[in-house]
């Protein structure tokens, strides 16, 4: 008998278990809409900084703001609908930055363009309101360290995409036809208290998250 | 790191005597059950937090009854999404299992993320003696002890007795970190060092939260970013898991991940949640080539087949029940010997480590409940307590339980019999009385022969009094008894004296 089939007998000769009903919780999936004034105060709680606009145009001319005040050079992005409305050849003439959109780099060029950009930009799938977070759905077009390794992480979110909270993120994400290779939550920004207490924010993840919140 | 549960004592005797650190450990607690309090108030009131409380434990009970299931669907799904699975029954196994990884994709350099189950089977240690291969901590507080050679102080923060200048210092020397006592300027220094690392590592080695059977899927938290470039830079991510992390659905998940990180970190949700499907598609560049889960068992499935052991198995690893122990505010984490520290880890200790070997921990506890009256896994420290003091007392092979000799059985058998006979009980404790308080000095018992001998190592006793609570008791209730008859006599003496008066001739 294998490892595998010694440990499983042993678990299924346990007298005492009585194998039922799986699931305890339910998903609930009626509950989508969230509430947008919850999510803004949990994600600026979390250590973002959230910024309410009318559209994508608005986003754009914040990032080129952003951009120059604070000096930003390399910007990488993901590939989505969302992050392709804004101009960003417009943006580069105006600023002066260098930006790339992930999925057209590949191999050591894609890795040492992500681990050198100061700003990565993406869309999210959702947001939750109970906690203030985004959800990446990650794939070629969404790279997972677009998000995690510069310095500064901008997520343009749409009203629309907030979930009020996660059990209603759990009923979406159980019946996915093709799920990704791997979704990731972000709720404000990565800290430790691991130094006598001290709450420090910025420990391995970006020290600064923007989230542009449009309708 | 070595685990030597079997020098509680004397380690715990040096711990004690650091009274800084122990006003901070208790500080520490404070502050943390304060913010889990508070963050458990999402719930609602007392009886709402209760709700969600026994919601945990119903799901960590549903898991228990269907394991072995449970395994075997996420093991199906899990490889349908490209996962590796592997089983280990030991730590030994567990270890070679990961060193045949490092071979095979010659791994020279990993990063790791905080893995309890790792500590559990030594995996560090092992893989550097066995294969010279690099390893990095990648979460702060267990770099730094990693540095410093210590086992973590508390699952959550495993340099939280480390004061500023210790930490400093620790990483000044082995890392070269100028000596700063900023926080900020360590935590940069550290990012900086760990960043290169990260991006170089050929292997990624975490534990696991959650997995979730019905779609093969693993969920990691954090708040740091460690797990976040452990898995997605390297080429290859191992993740092991206890056989017990399993859970039924997303939905259940979720629930007990709001329950873990409200009792771990006070936080509704930590700033990272990690859930991974697979290794990265093909066309994609980041996330591994290769992903594997090694689940071990240790132990547990031993302990799974018994009706009352098997609860040992219903923690999630939040920690609070340690914020919450008296004894573990006061020694720390360090006596306890291994990576599990106060309750959570008493319950487990004896399952895996052996009756024998870890009697000390279970022996160090109150009873006081504190432990149990918040787990958010229903886990009952009490009940699995006791029952491990009296295995031990009757001996039991399977959990490595020698019996206790002939005159400590015999001395237990005593008191078993004489608790449970008022007559024996009266008369056993005046003789006990006098034979004790023959041994007083200045009023308190610092030692006795015999088989109590060895409770007395840690402590004093107060001399017996006089009389016990009892007999006082009883002789108020003789003495009260008395006084109203007394007066009862009175009144009725009383009143015929008034007939007489009322009634004599005239
Ligand atoms: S035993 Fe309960 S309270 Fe203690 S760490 Fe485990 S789940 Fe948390």
């Amino acid at each position: 008998m294998s490892r595998r089939e010694i440990i499983l007998e042993r678990l299924k000769s346990a007298t005492w278990a009585k194998p039922a009903s799986r699931s305890i919780m339910s998903p609930e999936d009626e509950a989508y809409q969230g509430e947008v004034q919850i999510f803004i105060e949990k994600a600026i709680a979390a250590g973002a900084q959230v910024e309410e606009l009318g559209n994508i145009a608005e986003v754009q001319d914040r990032i080129g703001q952003i951009v120059a005040e604070a000096k930003i050079e390399k910007i990488i992005v993901a590939d989505e609908a969302i992050t392709r409305q804004i101009d960003w050849q417009k943006l580069q003439e105006q600023a002066g930055f260098l930006v790339e959109f992930s999925s057209e780099l590949a191999g050591d060029a894609y890795r040492s363009y992500v681990l050198s950009a100061d700003l990565g930009i993406t869309g999210c799938q959702y947001a939750l309101a109970e906690t203030g977070s985004v959800v990446l759905e990650h794939s070629r077009a969404s790279e997972r360290l677009v998000s995690h390794a510069p310095d500064h992480y901008m997520c343009i979110v749409r009203k629309g995409q907030i979930l009020k909270d996660r059990l209603v993120l759990a009923g979406l994400l159980q019946n996915y036809q093709s799920p990704p290779a791997a979704w990731t939550l972000i709720t404000g920004v990565s800290r430790t208290a691991d130094v006598a207490m001290q709450v420090v924010l910025g420990m391995h993840g970006p020290r600064r998250v923007t989230i542009f919140l449009i309708d | 790191m070595k685990l030597r549960p079997e020098d509680f004592q004397s380690v715990a005797r040096e711990e004690v005597a650091k009274t800084a650190q122990r006003d901070f450990v208790i500080m520490v607690a404070g502050v943390f059950n304060y913010l889990c309090d508070t963050a458990m108030g999402a719930y609602g009131d007392k009886e709402e937090q209760d709700k969600a409380r026994a919601l945990g434990a119903q799901i960590r009970e549903n898991t228990l009854h269907n394991l072995p299931q449970l395994l075997e669907e996420f093991e199906k799904n899990a490889t349908s999404n490209g996962i590796q699975v592997l089983w280990a029954a030991d730590a030994e196994e567990a270890c070679q299992l990961v060193k045949g990884l490092v071979e095979k994709h010659q791994v020279k350099t990993i990063t790791k993320g905080k893995s309890m189950i790792s500590e559990e089977i030594g995996l560090n240690h092992f893989l550097e003696q066995e294969t010279g291969v690099k390893i990095y901590e990648g979460d702060l507080g267990e770099f730094i002890v990693q540095q410093r050679g210590t086992l973590p102080f508390h699952i959550v923060g495993p340099a939280i007795n480390l004061t500023v200048q210790e930490i400093a210092s620790i990483l000044q020397e082995h890392i070269d970190m100028p000596y700063t006592e900023t926080a900020a300027e360590i935590v940069s220094y550290v990012r900086t060092f760990l960043r290169d690392k990260f991006e170089r590592a050929d292997m990624g080695i975490t534990g696991v939260n959650q997995a979730i059977a019905s779609t093969g899927s693993l969920i990691l938290v954090e708040n740091e970013g460690n797990i976040r470039w452990v898995t997605s830079a390297p080429r290859v991510h191992v993740a092991l898991m206890s056989i017990e992390k399993v859970c039924a659905s997303f939905a259940d998940a979720f629930h007990l991940l709001g329950l873990l990180t409200r009792n771990c970190t006070g936080q509704a949700i930590t700033s990272y949640v990690s859930i991974l499907n697979g290794p990265r598609r093909d066309d994609e560049e980041d996330g591994p080539e290769a992903m594997y889960v090694v689940i071990v068992d240790n132990g547990r499935s031993a302990a799974y087949q018994d009706p009352h052991l098997k609860e040992a198995l219903r923690c999630i690893r939040c920690g609070r029940c340690g914020i919450q122990c008296p004894i573990y505010g006061r020694v720390g984490a360090y006596p306890y010997g291994w990576c599990y520290p106060g309750p959570m880890g008493n319950v487990i200790a004896p399952l895996i480590m052996g009756l024998d070997r870890t009697r000390d921990l279970y022996e160090a506890c109150t009873l006081c409940g504190g432990c149990q009256s918040v787990c958010p896994g229903g886990t009952p420290h009490l009940d699995l307590i006791s029952r491990y003091r009296h295995m031990k007392v009757t001996g039991d092979e399977r959990f490595g339980g020698t019996r206790v000799s002939l005159k400590e059985r015999a001395a237990f058998e005593l008191m078993n019999r004489g608790m449970q006979n008022p007559a024996l009980y009266k008369s056993g404790l005046k003789i006990a009385r006098s034979y004790i308080n023959r041994r007083s000095q200045d009023g308190y018992i610092s030692s006795l022969p015999g088989p109590m001998s060895g409770w007395f190592t840690c402590r004093d006793f107060p001399q017996l009094p006089e009389k016990s609570f009892r007999e006082r008791w009883q002789e108020d209730l003789q003495r009260e008894a008395a006084q109203l008859a007394g007066s009862a006599a009175a009144q009725q003496e009383a009143a015929a004296h008034n007939y007489h008066l009322k009634h004599r001739p005239r």
